[in-house]
């Protein structure tokens, strides 16, 4: 293992500087700046195609900046994706596992791909779940599969935990099942946590932090009781007034930290 | 290169079923004396079966290990692990090369035991096996089983993409030929270039080989999760070999007399 640099160990778990995301000529994020302090549940909120997915591709070097600059835990995730996600934890979208696998042999595959591994860690947040073992991935409900992919997500004791839309078409009791453990479990340990959702009401229990992505831009960020505070609205309201204007109107206001 | 090995073992316990289908293909010739045919012709049309096998796994699986994968977010899956690209594209491509020679030998089996060649009388089945099985003929096979594999994926990647590199590619494919027929076609009409031992035959076909596994790095290490983006680079990486082997022919072809 390569000894840490002090880049690596100290400032944001995650920065972004002047980000453009693009596909082709077709720019789905502009000029994105943002600092996720460590030991933070950051959300990062928008409408459907605001590029939530997308940036978080390119924070898991799974595609390039079309320009600026991007830091994982001080680190470029483009060029250092391999050692970076060995500290960090993805849940994504769209459970993404092969689907012939069962929950026990997906455990094993990741623990010969992760130089530490809490196998027994994986198969108590399993339990908990309840999740079977022995069903293979494909044949598993959604919640399930969910859950499968943050225990997965969990197994090497990430620093940063990426959840991208991880309640999407979940019922309650799922939902509240991913967001206790995120609490629960997490806060205690300081992992950091960025996380991409819809589902505000959750997230306004749990998150110390949120932005909001609107018009490919950036158009509010800070810290959520500073925000509500300021503008004497909830989390709900104040997306509304910001992602429900046009692009062009959406204010970018930054709160104090 | 645990990592790899981790990879190609997925890779193969999730195609398993093709190794009881090389094994039921190879029970095959042992019931052709039942319909009359000769015992001496069992060795030949062992060989072809399992030639043919082993083509057809390097096709399905080189049609689903990087574009199906892309394309259904399951290459996501390994790219969110502290996995390098190397062991990515290497784990993929030695399960590949694996079910192909697997396959192409668990089909030769079952007839081989039922008939020993020794007991054949080397009619046939003697002669395919030396020339399988010396140095350029093994060669051969194994560039063969890349090119199965190798266009297999190129040809995935890109109905899956349907990137406008689709296009270039057409446009670039139309080039190869034209420029094959105008540069490549003379070494041989005028005895610059003669295939005439099982060597200079796998030297013929290796620029092709070399082009699609150097096409498939850069479709891992540069287009990453990201079908349309992988295709580009599988394009670049494949015409960047074929061009610079074609440049290479053109410099030593003589120059075609006035008709």
């Amino acid at each position: 293992m390569s000894a840490e640099t002090p880049a690596a160990t100290a400032g944001p778990a995650l920065e972004t500087d002047g980000l453009s995301v693009s596909y082709g000529h077709t720019p789905v994020i502009e000029e994105l700046t943002l600092a996720v302090p460590r030991g933070s549940v950051y959300a990062l909120l928008g409408r459907n195609g605001a590029g939530k997915s997308s940036l978080l591709r390119v924070l898991l070097g799974q595609r390039p900046a079309a320009k600026g600059r991007v830091r994982l835990l001080g680190e470029d995730p483009w060029t250092r994706r391999t050692s970076l996600m060995a500290r960090v934890g993805v849940v994504p979208e769209e459970p993404d596992a092969p689907p012939e696998m069962t929950a026990s042999q997906l455990s094993s595959f990741c623990a010969r791909l992760h130089a530490r591994w809490d196998a027994a860690g994986v198969a108590e947040r399993l339990r908990r779940f309840e999740v079977p073992v022995d069903r293979a991935f494909g044949r598993l409900s959604k919640g399930q599969k969910g859950a499968l992919m943050l225990s997965l997500a969990l197994g090497h004791s990430p620093e940063l935990l990426l959840l991208d839309d991880p309640t999407l078409g979940l019922d309650v009791v799922a939902r509240d099942a991913v967001f206790q453990e995120v609490i629960g479990d997490l806060a205690d340990r300081g992992t950091t946590v960025f996380v991409s959702t819809h589902d505000l009401r959750a997230i306004e229990g749990i998150a110390d932090h949120v932005a909001i992505l609107h018009g490919r831009r950036l158009a509010l960020a800070g810290r959520l009781e500073a925000l509500k505070a300021e503008r004497g609205l909830s989390l709900e309201q104040m997306f509304a007034s910001v992602a429900g204007t046009r692009a062009a109107d959406a204010p970018f206001t930054e709160a104090r930290s | 290169m645990s990592k790899l090995l981790a990879v190609a073992a997925r890779e193969l316990s999730e195609r398993w079923l093709l190794f009881p289908a090389a094994l039921a293909v190879g029970c095959f010739p042992l019931i052709l004396p039942a319909f009359g045919l000769e015992r001496d012709i069992m060795p030949v049309i062992g060989v072809v079966s399992a030639v043919l096998l082993g083509a057809a796994a390097g096709l399905i699986t080189g049609a689903s290990m990087l574009a199906r994968d892309a394309a259904n977010g399951r290459l996501a899956f390994l790219f969110s692990r502290p996995v390098p690209w190397p062991a990515i594209w290497g784990g993929k491509w030695v399960a590949a090369l694996v079910l192909v020679a697997a396959s192409g030998l668990l089909a030769a089996v079952p007839w081989m035991v039922g008939y020993p060649l020794s007991t054949v009388g080397g009619r046939h089945g003697d002669s395919w096996f030396r020339a399988m099985l010396d140095g350029p003929g093994a060669l051969f096979l194994f560039m063969v089983a890349i090119l199965a594999v190798g266009l297999a994926n190129f040809s995935a990647t890109l109905f899956r993409s349907r990137s406008p590199w689709v296009a270039a590619d057409l446009v670039l494919l139309l080039g190869a030929f034209w420029a094959t027929r105008r540069y490549v076609a003379p070494l041989w009409l005028f005895g610059v270039v003669r295939v005439r031992s099982g060597w200079e035959v796998v030297l013929a076909i290796a620029p092709l080989a070399i082009g699609l596994l150097a096409g498939s790095v850069a479709q891992v290490a540069v287009g990453r999760t990201d079908v349309r983006r992988a295709h580009g680079a599988l394009s670049l990486g494949f015409w960047a070999v074929v061009g610079v082997t074609l440049v290479s022919a053109a410099g030593s072809a003589p120059p075609v007399p006035p008709t």
